[in-house]
């Protein structure tokens, strides 16, 4: 009897110590990478941050050099060198596909392949950026909306309004012109333009957690933890507002996509990235006029495919990231 | 869930279908969208004519009367209308092309852009006036018996109407009849004024009460002090608002003097707002609108007057223009004080607008009932306006046109996208429109020229690159920057044979251009380099710099991404760069890049010119033009700008345009960069080419000859 | 409920005035005005031209009296004439408002159509072939540029195959009228709405799905498959409802959206609607216009926060406000 006791008691122990603990934090971890969808994600934006960071020290080009073409040799002259005034001398515009410019050049004579590797640091960072900081404002502010109710609702909802009443062009073209008179130089606008972006879109986020935060504070688990008499900044920050997680995060994934996309439009309004700057909003801009979309297909599309392919991946992290999260996953 | 899908797929099928199926038949869908016509120019308004709903099936191309072919109706395509079908009141070039075929002026350009007669004819005879000096009589008469497109006869009543309309007192549209030198003229458009304007231009010793009494005269000028003290002091609080914290000697609240001497005018010590006001009067010599306008710090002195002094008075009861008599029904004499090279087309290249039509309810100084019916134009061209709707504004032919009845008998005007026209043309939608022309879209049009045809016209207009002259005082660093413009290779990149690089800062299609005039500033950065040390600059630490600052230069420039002129930049960047000084290249919005222009912010700008009419120059580079952006004004060009206008004599007048550009080159305040070729196309499937005009020029198109073109 | 709207109603015009004051220093504060915009490529005008036109259109007005008097109209219902246009801005408004409202309305209709089921399905069959297309389906349509799927579509089936038109909102050369005319503005509609549904339609698939997964692994749709209802009971009537507060948060914004127009793609295809408009204005400086139609879009925008917040309560019980 006594040795039965003493192993299952061994066994136990065994069992115990051979049992892998897993914190909190790696658990998510492993569920994560188990989604394989999410692995892509990850490993494209990767992909992307080392060709955008590494790229542009193997390229041999500036990025907005432009390269000249004497017209009767046909051979092509970098723009530091001195016969660029020569008489024969052109803009080696939209050149195609050749070993020298893997993507050809563009419309202005410069290198595509370059281009997109520079551009892609700004469209990467300017997603991210905007979102941590429409994100941070927020979801706190839909928070405490959500849950206080009456008179601090009303407020903070009627803030929204007035944020959402807001014409965003005409406000661009006013900032523009604000960035202009102080001086600001055009490389830094894209910054001050992050920030004002972030805290226009704030509004949208407060709403829709808001609204989320309407139906969740009067389940049940809220009411025993009122009944505990938790600090309210704790009820909100600890138990709210990580069951409003998935929201948060489909908000975030989708919005990285939303402002590299608002950022081409913005260029066109003189707030964006400035001249001669590269970003794929900018790059991709040019897909309007005709002549560009039909006869030059390697001056748009790799831009695009870019866009595309970091949007899908920050979704399919998204996505990995809410699975990874959720407690009520069965797998 | 299956249900749900099912019902879904079929909604979006029926959806598609009856989309595609709307298309009217079968029909060979490649080159004719107009295997749909409707009724021919019986019923040709949307509202009228349900017979027309019949046809949509219908794929039979007989006409019934009007048109001999089987097209009848010419399509043209045109960028966004505002709307404005009024000669007198649009503002928009494309508005001006509906225009064109609803009105007809009295004289108009042939090809070569001289003025010739259309429906009538000017002429000009100097003449001894009684007090010695020479007048200039200009005659206009127009044909007898036309009548306008709804059978009232035209007489010469409508011509001096049409005057009178674009020298009222309250006209606000682009015309600038109400400038020029005829005799009365300005009395007349300044017969009526707001009353502050009215009393503080008769003066304060003014005795003269027919139009206020002396109390509101005393009044006014009471009111003035108070509201020029009040003007001031916004001054000065912006000033003190404005500046910066921890400046090095703050102008302190109070310190009129201070705030007026960064404003720019000197004052004693103890100034008051309003001795600070008095200085601002007499710098403009009493002109308070000009003074309001440039010096107002937030209001101006109209606001701070109130609304009493802004009501309009009649400062005389001059109803007409001394200079503008009527001979007969069908002449008009007008008779100018000073020559003016330009008077004939002012006076015979304007619409003749119907008085019966647009004077109904017209006095002077009202011009509400004229404006009334902007969207319902009525004239005497060679169409008539029925409808805009959806885009599309639509014409019928005018059976009184006095040329004849046109042939085609409907037009519609739509509204298209820039990048598609080409398409357009090729798919049959439109028949006429002009794209930019490119070397890609010539190919294009050359591939298919059973489809499409072109013509190639220069544009009146120019590409410049901009310096002002106030920001960047020293003429060598001008010319220093003007020979860092390598203008060549970009130009022939981007435009190719389409455009080319012009040499002097005027629209090569007007006929006074010196053709052979050379190059001024060549690509130098060598001799850049010179210039920049003539004018005090030193090689320091990799830097250029002078009294410890490094040369740097602000330019702006409006969408970068489509501008011949971008890669011009980029190089002189660089170059600036090698040498140790910077180009700060500002990308802005179009409306930004005005606003900076015109405010004096930016040291050069990349801008263009539009339609360009004739030699006239003093607007731009005048001393007191209104465009005269570059601030830079020499007596010199003033003077031999006054010369050019007084001579009638083309060779004579060439030789002084082409010395006045010369002097404005060597100022090196505007490089003229490139002239570029815009382009025609017309649709070869459903016009009858022949019918086209034998010259497209700048001046002259299908719309001269609209009458005589016919469809296939 | 009803003391909540007319609560809301009340509060709603303080912020309507309140924006009103925002949008008249931002139109103003805008760079450029109306006179300086249309005679900038214009030789011949002169600074007395200028000063003369300025007076015209009120421009020499300072802002504080401009507002005041803007203010004093608008209350009576007169929102001034266009600069542009010349017209009033409120028959400008009406003129083009179908147009707009037509191009709209029949996407949002056909985003909701699709964008619903298509999430659930996605989010039923998780992880599952379907669901990946679906997904990344949605992901493209949001992730490029409208103007790219428009210049890519036109190429394709307007040029390329020519069953459908270019651009314009009917044919000119032809004379519709009646059901003609109907059908052939509805050949005219089909590329333009189907840009704004892929463009749209991606992000309130995402959320359904989202919210679908969410709802599909709670207890009380186990309960539900467990006493044996189908699949479609467990679905529309207990899971669905559930999902639906996201929904209808961005039907409300939807509403402003109507009016409001897509700027892009209404150039791109030259349909005169009111996006377009807008920004013509915007760029010419035509305050009055600008001034009328934000009013108008403010107006919406917090009329469609008002419903969706009474939908909220409408589809969730346990909501109180």
């Amino acid at each position: 009897m006594e040795d039965l006791q003493e192993r299952n008691q061994l066994e136990q122990d065994e069992f115990e110590q051979n049992q892998v603990i897993l914190t909190p934090g790696q658990l998510v971890a492993k569920r994560f990478f188990r989604n394989k969808l999410a692995c892509v994600g990850l490993g494209i934006i990767i992909v992307m941050i080392l060709f955008c960071a590494i790229g542009p020290f193997i390229s041999p080009y500036g990025e907005y050099e432009i390269f000249y073409i004497n017209s009767t040799t046909g051979e092509e002259v970098r723009m530091k060198e001195d016969s660029v005034g020569g008489s024969d001398m052109g803009i080696n515009v939209k050149a195609p596909i050749s070993s020298a410019h893997w993507l050809g050049t563009d419309a202005d004579g410069r290198d595509v392949m370059t281009r997109l590797m520079y551009g892609g640091r700004i469209s990467l960072f300017v997603g991210i950026i905007v979102v941590a900081i429409e994100l941070v404002i927020g979801v706190l502010m839909g928070g405490i909306a959500g849950y206080y109710g009456g008179a601090v609702d009303m407020i903070i909802m009627r803030l929204v309004e007035i944020f959402n009443s807001i014409p965003f062009i005409p406000l661009m073209l006013i900032i523009s012109s604000v960035l202009f008179a102080s001086g600001v130089k055009p490389q830094h606008k894209i910054f001050w333009i992050m920030g004002i972006m972030g805290v226009l879109y704030w509004a949208g986020v407060a709403r829709l957690v808001r609204g989320q935060i309407l139906s969740l504070r009067e389940l049940e688990y809220m009411q025993a933890a009122e009944a505990t008499g938790i600090r309210t900044s704790k009820k909100i920050l600890k138990h709210l507002i990580p069951n409003v997680m998935p929201i948060i995060i489909l908000i975030a994934t989708m919005d990285i996509g939303g402002v590299i996309l608002t950022e081409s439009v913005l260029s066109y309004l003189g707030v964006g990235i400035a001249w001669p700057f590269a970003s794929w909003g900018n790059m991709v801009d040019v897909v309007k006029q005709s002549v560009i979309l039909k006869n030059y297909i390697n001056i748009w599309l790799p831009p695009g495919i870019c866009i595309l392919l970091t949007v899908l991946a920050w979704n399919f992290i998204g996505d990995g990231m809410r699975d990874a999260f959720d407690p009520r996953m069965k797998r | 869930m299956k249900r749900m899908r099912q019902a879904l797929a079929l909604l979006l099928s029926v959806a598609m279908l009856t989309a595609l199926t709307a298309c009217g038949g079968g029909g060979d869908q490649k080159s004719n969208e107009g295997g749909n016509e409707g009724d021919s120019n019986a019923n040709t308004t949307q509202e009228e004519g349900n017979e027309t709903a019949d046809n949509e099936e219908d794929n039979s191309t007989e006409k019934e009367s009007g048109g001999t072919g089987t097209y009848d109706t010419l399509v043209i395509g045109v960028q966004p209308l505002d709307g404005v079908f009024s000669p007198f009141f649009y503002q928009s070039a494309y508005d001006d092309q509906v225009n064109s075929l609803i009105f007809e002026s009295i004289c108009e350009l042939n090809p070569d852009g001289e003025l010739v007669d259309n429906c009538g004819h000017v002429e000009v005879k100097e003449e001894k006036a009684e007090d010695g000096s020479t007048k200039y009589v200009y005659t206009v008469s127009i044909k007898e018996g036309m009548t306008f497109s709804d059978g009232e006869a035209i007489t010469i009543d409508d011509v001096l109407f049409t005057y009178y309309v674009y020298a009222d007192p309250s006209y606000d549209g682009m015309s600038t009849f109400a400038t020029l030198d005829i005799d009365g003229m300005a009395d007349y458009v300044n017969s009526e004024k707001p009353l502050w304007k009215a009393i503080s231009e008769a003066g304060k010793e003014n005795t003269d009460f027919t139009n206020w009494t002396e109390e509101q005269q005393t009044k006014f000028w009471e009111d003035l002090d108070v509201a020029g003290a009040a003007f001031a002091q916004e001054i000065v609080d912006a000033v003190i608002a404005g500046q910066e914290e921890g400046a090095e000697n703050p102008i302190q609240e109070g310190d009129v003097k201070g705030a007026a001497a960064s404003w720019g005018f000197e004052l004693a010590d103890g100034a008051t707002t309003l001795d600070f006001f008095n200085a601002m009067v007499e710098q403009y010599q009493g002109d308070l609108a000009t003074l309001s306008d440039t010096e107002t710090a937030g209001s101006s002195l109209a606001d701070l007057l109130g609304e009493t002094y802004t009501q309009m008075v009649a400062l005389s009861d001059v109803n007409e223009i001394r200079g503008i008599q009527k001979v007969d029904d069908y002449t008009c004499t007008i008779t100018f004080n000073s020559p003016n090279i330009s008077a004939d087309k002012q006076v015979a290249w304007t619409s003749i607008m119907p008085e019966h039509y647009y004077g109904a309810g017209f006095s002077k100084g009202n011009l509400d009932s004229v404006k009334e019916k902007n969207t319902a134009p009525l004239g005497s061209g060679a169409y008539v306006f029925e409808s805009y709707d959806n885009n599309i504004v639509s014409l019928t032919a005018n059976p009184n046109y006095w040329a004849g009845e046109p042939k085609i008998p409907n037009i519609k005007v739509q509204t298209v996208n820039e990048e598609d026209k080409v398409d357009l043309v090729l798919n049959g939608e439109i028949d006429v429109t002009d794209p930019s022309a490119s070397t890609e879209i010539i190919e294009q049009l050359e591939a298919e020229t059973d489809k499409a045809s072109y013509t190639l016209v220069d544009n009146p207009g120019y590409g410049y690159i901009g310096i002002n002259a106030e920001r960047v005082p020293d003429l060598n660093v001008r010319k220093g920057l003007m020979h860092l413009m390598n203008r060549a290779p970009a130009i022939s990149s981007y435009y190719g044979e389409l455009g080319a690089v012009i040499e002097r800062p005027m629209t090569p299609t007007l006929a006074e251009y010196p053709d052979d005039a050379t190059e001024y500033y060549g690509y130098d950065p060598a001799k850049a380099l010179e210039y920049f040390k003539a004018a005090g600059y030193e090689e320091k630490d990799g830097k250029l710099v002078k009294d410890g600052e490094q040369l740097t230069i602000t330019v702006g420039i409006g969408d970068s991404a489509t501008h011949p002129s971008t890669p011009i930049l980029t190089q002189m960047a660089n170059d600036m760069e090698a040498m140790g000084a910077q180009l700060v290249v500002n990308d802005m919005q179009f409306n930004i890049l005005n606003t900076e222009m015109t405010g004096g912010n930016l040291d050069m700008w990349v801008m263009a010119w539009g339609n360009a009419t004739d030699c006239d120059l003093t607007q731009i580079f005048g001393s007191k033009g209104g465009s005269n952006y570059q601030r830079y004004s020499d007596p010199k060009i003033d003077a031999i700008q006054a010369e050019i206008l007084k001579t009638i004599d083309f060779d004579e007048r060439c030789k002084l345009v082409a010395e006045e550009l010369d002097m404005i080159m060597e100022a090196a305040v505007y490089m003229p960069v490139y002239q570029r070729k815009n382009m025609e196309i017309y649709n070869a499937t459903t016009m009858n080419l022949d019918t086209l005009p034998e010259e497209t020029t700048t001046y002259y198109n299908y719309s001269k000859e609209i009458e005589t073109l016919e469809m296939q | 409920m009803k003391q909540y709207i007319i609560k809301r109603l009340l509060i709603s015009i303080l912020v309507l005035f309140g924006v009103s004051i925002l949008l008249y220093g931002i139109a103003h504060m805008v760079p450029g005005d109306y006179v300086s915009n249309i005679s900038s490529g214009n030789q011949n005008i002169t600074p007395e031209m200028e000063q003369r036109m300025r007076e015209a259109y009120g421009l020499d007005k300072g802002p504080v009296e401009g507002y005041i008097s803007w203010l004093g109209d608008a209350i009576r219902g007169d929102f001034g004439t266009s600069f542009v246009y010349k017209e009033p801005v409120t028959s400008i408004i009406i003129k083009y408002m179908p147009a707009t409202l037509a191009l709209a309305g029949i996407s949002m209709v056909l985003e909701l159509l699709l964008a619903i089921p298509l999430g659930i399905l996605a989010a039923r069959r998780q992880y599952s072939f379907t669901d990946y297309t679906i997904v990344a389906i949605a992901i493209v349509g949001i992730s490029l540029p409208s103007f790219f799927f428009a210049a890519v579509l036109k190429r394709v089936f307007a040029i390329g195959l020519g069953v459908l038109p270019i651009s314009g909102m009917v044919t000119a050369r032809a004379n519709f009228t009646g059901f003609a005319l109907f059908a052939d503005m509805a050949k005219h509609f089909v590329l333009p709405v189907t840009v704004f549904v892929l463009t749209s339609m991606g992000s309130y698939l995402r959320y359904v799905r989202t919210n679908m997964l969410e709802v599909l692994s709670a207890d009380y749709v186990r309960t539900a498959r467990a006493k044996g209802l189908p699949e479609r009971k467990v679905i529309a009537k207990h899971a669905f409802r559930n999902t639906l507060i996201p929904i209808v948060t961005l039907f409300g914004s939807m509403i402003p959206a109507l009016f409001s127009g897509a700027v892009i793609t209404e150039s791109i295809f030259a349909l005169e609607g009111l996006g377009n408009i807008a920004l013509k204005a915007v760029y010419a400086g035509d305050i009055p216009y600008l001034m009328g139609f934000n009013m108008f879009i403010a107006a919406l925008t917090l009329i469609g926060t008002l419903v969706s917040d009474v939908l909220y309560a409408v589809v969730d019980p346990r909501v109180r406000y």
